[in-house]
Formats: structure tokens, C-alpha cells, sequence
């Protein structure tokens, strides 16, 4: 017995790709919580916003290198520069650049 | 040893069954003020955080880094850090000053003058101050929907129930952590049984908590937990920076989230350093804020037992609750894990978070029977519905949890169960019976249901999370098997995440899927005729509590069958031989035939007379008009007695013996516990009056004690006396009756 794939996919008007957020909004949204005296709040959305154009797998993945003895510290600059300049991300770069300062100066990265 | 009774007993009661210790800062167990909490201190340089808490930046941890550079507000630091503590303490308890200002003010603090404020607070101020600072308007609730055998028919009943209920968000986990893909489906289906838009999430390890999302099977997260030392942090696997990373990531895709901690975590992982639990947890709340996180769960959460162990525990997780809200953040406030053996014990503290209100006035309410609890536990469960939603109508208060009949719940648990049948047959997962969607359905726990097949489920469910099926699928298996609402609504909660209004601070969603946040939906509390005020139509549904009746239909105060008649004879004269004379209430055997106890006046009368009649003493019955009250119909009837004594009698079956002379509010022998004298008390009241009549001396009427019986009897005695007091005739004379039997 046959299924009915095609009709099955005619049925579909929308699917994931059709509701994810946008950079736009997103920085909509941070715009909003700035005004409203959030701003820690509008930055985690401007950060969200960059991670808009990364891939479901680097996200994790970079997730993943941010934890503790994760990462050298020059993994996690390069990490910095290629999120900044790859996917336009500028604010997430400096976040992890910061991490890595911080991992450095308090013995949380992976052995060389 | 010599011990006394009393606190042998006492020693049985369960709230001895809770561990209690004394404070002893050197191993952590202090909750706030510790001896070793460093003092409020802030420098700033050129807009750049250098000193912190005592601590120069040179020697910041990695907390204090975080701290420094993302979570304190430097434009309001420098006012706030200068302000006397009490005074802020003060303005949070002022009605004067907004909310909005204080949480400028308290966003410039460090943790240890966020400390220090609150500690000048009492509970009842605190209470005031969350009530002010809570982020929504309007309070709200989450439930937990759990079983043990993960049984997905019972969880999308379970899902579907809660939703009916009211809850706002469902938080599930697993028992075997490869299940996460189905339960998180299961009360994704149910929660959008009976109304669309309740938020839904599935506890487990933070990289398959996004797979999920990203599937859509989830729509918040709030596993993000945070510690207060550096220690502890990275014993969580985890870092300031990591997590606030994930915050971000979970924004990117749309998902709500808020982060974890609570006072006690730290001391149980040993890494307090001696600080308070109040202070370290002051540190997450700054890490969760710096993080950009629009929330947190806290209140202790699963530590609760370590606070509460200590003096002043449960007012420390008051003051968690209430720092989080003044910075801003959206609180889900614990009240989840098991506090106390005590129930007393456990509706106290739940009353410093219920009457105040807060975003989440629990972190999961256990929707379930305790064993099927996979989080560990549920403070107050399934069995304890009743009690919740009658302390709702008691205090007038919305706790988040809405009144329901059985019927409604039935069909809603149906529904959601036959609609997970229908997703799993769709997708090609194991079949679900009707056999378990029937036991799902008016099941108590998960004993109930039917047992799976354990290893297909887990084969099917890892399947699922590997394959390219998404929250559309089910959606359309949902369409294609006739649950065209279900489905759209499952549809509706992936396309809030176009928008991301939901992302905002303390958000939820209504039922047609807009926001209610606190950018929408702000609390404006500021004193009395402000605010959230439970009124009109919300204040009528947590009223009507199904227990509560009608006044008419409540008793059947008469039965329509007094079993006597009686008759009229002529106005009563004073007598002059010995009797006892048996005053009735103007009610008796008229518009009133039971009494409280469900006797028929027929059968009380009987028992009284025979009752006299074994002492050898006539008895005369009259009836009073004049008065529904016992003692003055009692003393009437002693008045016209020729032995002086009477009994008197009200319809409802209080009795009193009376002698002429006394007083009418004083008496021989007062019953008045009507509801429980039983034909054989009748009987020796009758036989006492003779008793007294005769001059002989009277044997004790053997009256049960029932302390209960006046809760559980007074409005039907209300009512039975309401119909006694509408028969009165003021200025109408005694009447002598005669007795006619009915047959």
C-alpha cells in the first residue's frame, strides 16, 4: 500500500524554515527591552541576533568550546575571530574574546 | 528517663521529621549575614568596575569579572551604592515609588548591598516589596507532568489536564533520558488540547534540551543553572560565559528561557567559602542578569530543605525571590521540591510567595500523585488541588491554578490522550491502544496503565530525535486524524517564534497566542486600587469552587416526612401538678421535620417522652411562637411548668432542661451539640428533666464530643435556624399541642 508523500508535502504551506526568528527582530526586540531600562537583556538579544546566521551545529559546537578546560586560549580567539567575521557577529566575538581573558586569567582552558 | 507525655507525642508529629540545625558559618550554614559576607562596596574607573563587594579587580574571580563588566548598571551605580541600605529597603516597601525606579536603583548594586537591603526587611515587608516588584501583572503558575513509567498516553492526559487547569507553562523530564524526545512531545500535544499557547519545556542535559527546541517539540528552557563561587560554577561543568552563551543561542532560535539557582546549592557542593547562601545566591541573580537572561527559577528550588534547616531559612528564600524580581528578572519562585513533612509547615511558606504573588508562584506544581514526580519529589500534588484553589477563594488571591469540574476534566484528558494516539500512529511510533488512551483518561497514577514496550518506545523515540520529523509533522498527523484545532494550535506555537515577543521578560501566552509580558502586560502595583486586583469575571471562576452549593440546594432541611402532627389545643396556663413541661421551637414538625443529627421530629419527641415517662412523671407539650431562640423557648416552658422544669426543644434539635426561675441564658443542662444527640440522648434528656422535676439526682446525658461537627454542620444550622426565626410571631402566646402519630 502507498502513502500519500506528495499530497502530504502540498499540505505543508509551512515548515520550520518558515518560523524562525530574524536577525531584524531580533534586534527589534533588543531595541524594545533598551528602552525599557533592560539593557543586559537588549545585549543578549543583539548577540542572539549574530547567532541568527549560525548553523544549528556550530552553535552547540561552540557552546561546547565555551565550557570549562574546553579550550586553549588561542582556540578560543580564533573561535572569536571566525564567529565575528564569518557570520557577521561582531558582539559575539568580543563576548568570547572575553571569556577567553577571563579563562586565562583564571585556569579554566585546556592544556596546551 | 522522666519524660512528659505531651512531647512524646509531639515527637510523632511530622514536622519532627524535618531536620533542623544550628547556624555555623564556618561550614556554610548561614543563610543570610554571615560573619564572612564581605561589606557593600563599588569603585568605579572611567565607567569601569574596579572594586567590587571589597575586592580590588586584580583579585576578581571569574564571577566578579562577569559581574563587573555585564551586570552591574555603572549610570545608576554610583547613586545607588551611596544610598543608606534601609532607605532603599524603605522605598521597596513604599507605594510611592515605582517599580521601574527601583529596579534602576537595584541593577547599580553589588551583591552584597543587595544583601544588605534586604535584610532590613521583615517577612510581611518583603511580601509588600514582591508584590511591587513582581515583573507581569498578573501572577502565574507552572506545572510539572511526569510519570514513572513515561507512559505518553497518561502524560498527554496529564498535559491536557494541567492546561485546563490553568497553568501557564509545563515542564516535563524523564526517568530515561532517551524518552526526553516523546515526553517532550507528549505534553506538547496535550498542553495544546484544550487551549492554545501554553509554553511547554523538557528538563534534561542543555544540548539535547536544544535539539528539542529546534524541533519545536519545546518552547522554553529554564535548565540554564548558575552558582554562586567559581568552584561550584565549574563543578556545574559550566562557566558565566558558557551559559550566558547558551542564553543567546536559545534567543537566536526563538526560544524562551530563564536561568536556575537558589540559595543552598553551593554549601551542599562544598564550595560555599563560608559565605551566606543569600549572598552567593545574590552572585547567580547578577550572573543570570549580566547573562541577559529575562528570568530565573529560584527560591531554593531543590535545596529548599538546607535553607529551611536553619533559622530564618524561609524568610532567606523569600529574600532570594524578592532580589531577583527588584533586578528586574521574571521569577518562577520553587514552592517545587519537597520542603517539609509538615503540611502546616509547607502552606506557611507557601504563603510568603502565593499571597504576594509572583510570575510563577510555583516552579512546578506537581500535576501528578507524588511517586510519578520524575523531578523528585512535588511539594504539593494532585491530592492537593482542593486545598490550593480553596485557599484562593478563602484569600481571594489568584495563585495560577484555575477551578474545575470532573466532567470538563474527563473530556480534556480524553482528548489529549486519543490526540498522542493519533500523532504515533501518523509518525509510524509504537501503536498506542485504546485500552491506554481509556486508562490515561480516569487514571490516578501511572500504576494504572497499561504497561509498554519499553525498548521499542526508546528505539522509536531515538529514531524520532536522529530523523528529520519536526513539531509540522505532528502537526499535520494531528490535521490529517481530525484534531484540526490541536494542530493548529501546535502550529501557533512555532510561529510566536517569528516574532520573539515571547522572549520578552515574564512572558506568557493567552489562548489566541498574543503576549502578556512585562512590557505588555507591566506590573503597575503602587498601594491599594492598583494593579493586579482578582475582580469580575476571574475573581467568579476562582469562587466557584465545585465543593461550594447553593444555600437551597446545600441540605434538605425538611424531608417532608416529621413522622408526628401535631395539633393545637388552646393557650397554655401555668400548670399545677408535677410534669415536665416540653417547649418546642415554632418551627417543630411545621416547616422544619428533621433535626441536624437527621432525626424526625417525630422520632426526637418520642424519645423525649418515653425518656419522662420512665421516671413516672407526666409531660405536657407546648409550643412557643414567640422566640426561636433555645434558652427563652426552654424558659417559657419552665415558666408554665408545674414542676418548674422544661425541656426546650428547637427544631433543629438543640435541646435545654430549664427551671423556673434561672434566668433565661442560664439552665440545668445545656445540649447543644444537636447534631450529635442520637435518639437514646433524647431519651435521658427526657428522663433528667424528669429527674430534676422529681428532686432526684440527675445521671449525666452521656453527649459524644465531636469538635468537628460545628465545621462541618454550621451553615445547614444556619439555615434550619433562619427557617425557625421566619416562624416566630413576636407577642403570641404558648399553645398547649396534642400529639397525634403519624403512622
Amino acid at each position: 500500500m502507498t502513502r500519500e508523500p506528495e499530497e502530504a508535502d502540498l499540505r505543508r504551506k509551512i515548515g520550520p524554515e518558515d518560523v524562525t526568528i530574524s536577525r531584524e527582530t531580533l534586534l527589534a526586540q533588543a531595541a524594545r527591552a533598551e528602552a525599557e531600562g533592560y539593557p543586559q537583556l537588549a545585549r543578549n538579544f543583539r548577540r542572539a541576533a549574530e547567532l541568527t546566521a549560525i548553523p544549528n551545529d556550530v552553535l552547540l559546537q561552540t557552546y561546547e568550546k565555551l565550557r570549562p578546560y574546553r579550550s586553549t586560549y588561542y582556540a578560543l580567539l580564533a573561535l572569536s575571530q571566525e564567529i565575528s567575521a564569518r557570520y557577521d557577529a561582531p558582539e559575539t566575538g568580543e563576548y568570547i574574546r572575553q571569556a577567553a581573558e577571563a579563562y586565562r586569567a583564571k585556569g579554566l582552558l585546556a592544556e596546551e | 528517663m522522666l519524660r512528659q507525655k505531651r512531647f512524646q507525642k509531639r515527637e510523632e508529629r511530622a514536622v519532627n521529621r524535618d531536620t533542623f540545625v544550628q547556624e555555623e558559618a564556618s561550614l556554610g550554614l548561614t543563610v543570610m549575614d554571615s560573619p564572612n559576607d564581605p561589606q557593600p562596596s563599588l569603585r568605579l574607573e572611567a565607567g569601569r568596575v574596579v572594586e567590587i563587594d571589597g575586592r580590588a579587580e586584580a583579585d576578581f574571580d571569574v564571577i566578579d569579572r562577569y559581574i563587573a563588566r555585564y551586570a552591574i548598571n555603572t549610570e545608576t551605580a554610583v547613586e545607588a551604592m551611596a544610598m543608606d541600605s534601609l532607605l532603599l529597603a524603605r522605598m521597596l516597601v513604599d507605594i510611592n515609588t515605582p517599580r521601574k525606579r527601583l529596579v534602576q536603583l537595584l541593577s547599580g548594586c553589588t551583591p552584597a548591598k543587595l544583601c544588605s537591603i534586604v535584610s532590613h526587611l521583615n517577612v510581611v515587608e518583603m511580601m509588600m516589596a514582591l508584590q511591587k516588584m513582581r515583573a507581569r501583572r498578573r501572577p502565574g503558575n507552572q506545572a510539572h507532568v511526569t510519570n514513572w513509567r513515561e507512559n505518553p498516553a497518561l502524560m498527554a492526559a496529564d498535559a491536557a489536564e494541567a492546561a485546563l487547569r490553568g497553568f501557564d507553562e509545563l515542564e516535563t523530564t524523564c526517568r530515561v533520558a532517551r524518552m526526553a524526545p516523546f515526553n517532550a512531545l507528549a505534553i506538547l500535544v496535550g498542553s495544546q488540547t484544550p487551549r492554545g499557547g501554553v509554553l511547554t519545556q523538557c528538563a534534561v542535559e542543555e544540548a539535547l534540551n536544544l535539539r528539542l527546541g529546534l524541533k519545536g517539540l519545546t518552547s522554553y528552557a529554564e535548565t540554564l543553572s548558575v552558582y554562586g563561587t567559581d568552584e561550584s560554577m565549574r563543578d556545574g561543568d559550566d562557566t558565566p560565559w558558557s551559559k550566558g552563551f547558551l542564553a543567546s543561542a536559545y534567543a537566536s532560535r526563538g526560544i524562551k528561557i530563564r536561568f536556575t539557582s537558589g540559595t543552598g546549592s553551593e554549601t551542599l557542593m562544598g564550595w560555599e567559602a563560608g559565605r551566606s547562601m543569600l549572598y552567593l545566591e545574590a552572585r547567580c541573580l547578577m550572573i543570570a542578569k549580566g547573562a541577559g537572561a529575562q528570568g530565573v527559577q529560584n527560591g531554593s528550588i531543590s535545596c529548599v530543605a538546607l535553607p529551611s534547616a536553619l533559622p530564618g531559612g524561609v524568610r532567606a528564600i523569600l529574600a532570594e525571590n524578592l532580589i531577583a524580581a527588584a533586578l528586574g528578572l521574571e521569577v518562577a519562585s520553587g514552592n517545587d521540591a519537597m520542603s517539609s513533612h509538615s503540611d502546616m509547615r509547607k502552606a506557611a511558606k507557601l504563603m510568603l510567595q502565593f499571597l504576594p504573588g509572583t510570575d510563577f508562584i510555583t516552579s512546578g506544581y506537581s500535576s501528578m500523585p507524588r511517586k510519578d514526580n520524575m523531578f523528585g519529589g512535588g511539594n504539593f500534588d494532585a491530592d492537593d488541588l482542593d486545598d490550593w484553589m480553596i485557599i484562593q477563594r478563602d484569600m481571594r488571591v489568584d495563585a495560577g491554578i484555575e477551578p474545575v469540574r470532573e466532567a470538563e476534566v474527563l473530556a480534556a484528558r480524553r482528548r489529549g490522550a486519543q490526540a498522542i494516539q493519533a500523532v504515533f500512529r501518523g509518525l509510524g511510533f509504537p501503536e498506542i491502544g485504546d485500552a491506554e488512551v481509556e486508562a490515561a483518561t480516569t487514571a490516578y497514577a501511572s500504576d494504572d496503565m497499561p504497561e509498554r514496550d519499553l525498548v521499542r518506545d526508546l528505539a522509536a523515540a531515538d529514531a524520532f530525535l536522529d530523523g528529520p520529523l519536526t513539531a509540522f509533522d505532528v502537526a499535520d498527523a494531528l490535521a490529517k486524524a481530525g484534531f484540526a484545532d490541536i494542530a493548529e494550535n501546535i502550529r501557533g506555537m512555532q510561529r510566536v517564534r517569528v516574532s520573539g515577543d515571547y522572549l520578552q521578560p515574564a512572558a506568557i501566552l493567552a489562548k489566541d497566542f498574543t503576549t502578556e509580558s512585562a512590557f505588555t502586560d507591566g506590573n503597575d502595583y503602587l498601594g491599594p486600587g492598583t494593579g493586579f486586583r482578582l475582580e469580575g469575571e476571574a475573581w467568579r471562576k476562582i469562587a466557584a469552587i465545585p465543593q461550594a452549593r447553593s444555600a437551597e440546594e446545600m441540605v434538605p432541611i425538611s424531608s417532608g416526612k416529621a413522622g408526628i402532627v401535631l395539633r393545637e389545643r388552646g393557650p397554655a396556663a401555668v400548670g399545677t401538678e408535677p410534669e415536665v413541661v416540653v417547649a418546642l421551637g415554632p418551627a417543630f414538625a411545621d416547616t422544619l421535620d428533621t433535626t441536624l443529627c437527621g432525626l424526625s421530629h417525630g422520632e426526637t419527641l418520642r424519645a423525649i417522652l418515653a425518656g419522662i415517662a420512665s421516671q413516672g412523671i407526666k409531660a405536657r407539650i407546648v409550643k412557643v411562637f414567640a422566640t426561636a431562640d433555645c434558652g427563652m423557648i426552654g424558659h417559657e416552658g419552665a415558666r408554665l411548668s408545674g414542676s418548674g422544669i422544661a425541656i426546650g426543644l428547637q427544631s433543629k434539635g438543640t435541646a435545654v432542661i430549664q427551671r423556673k426561675g434561672l434566668a433565661p441564658l442560664n439552665n440545668l443542662e445545656l445540649f447543644a451539640q444537636a447534631p450529635l444527640l442520637s435518639r437514646e440522648a433524647y431519651r435521658q434528656i427526657g428522663a433528667n428533666a424528669a429527674g430534676h422535676a422529681l428532686r432526684r439526682p440527675p445521671t449525666p446525658v452521656p453527649v459524644k464530643v465531636d469538635n468537628m461537627a460545628r465545621l462541618r454542620l454550621i451553615v445547614h444550622a444556619l439555615l434550619m435556624h433562619k427557617r425557625e426565626v421566619a416562624c416566630v410571631q413576636r407577642g403570641r402566646a404558648v399553645v398547649d399541642m396534642d400529639v397525634i402519630h403519624d403512622a
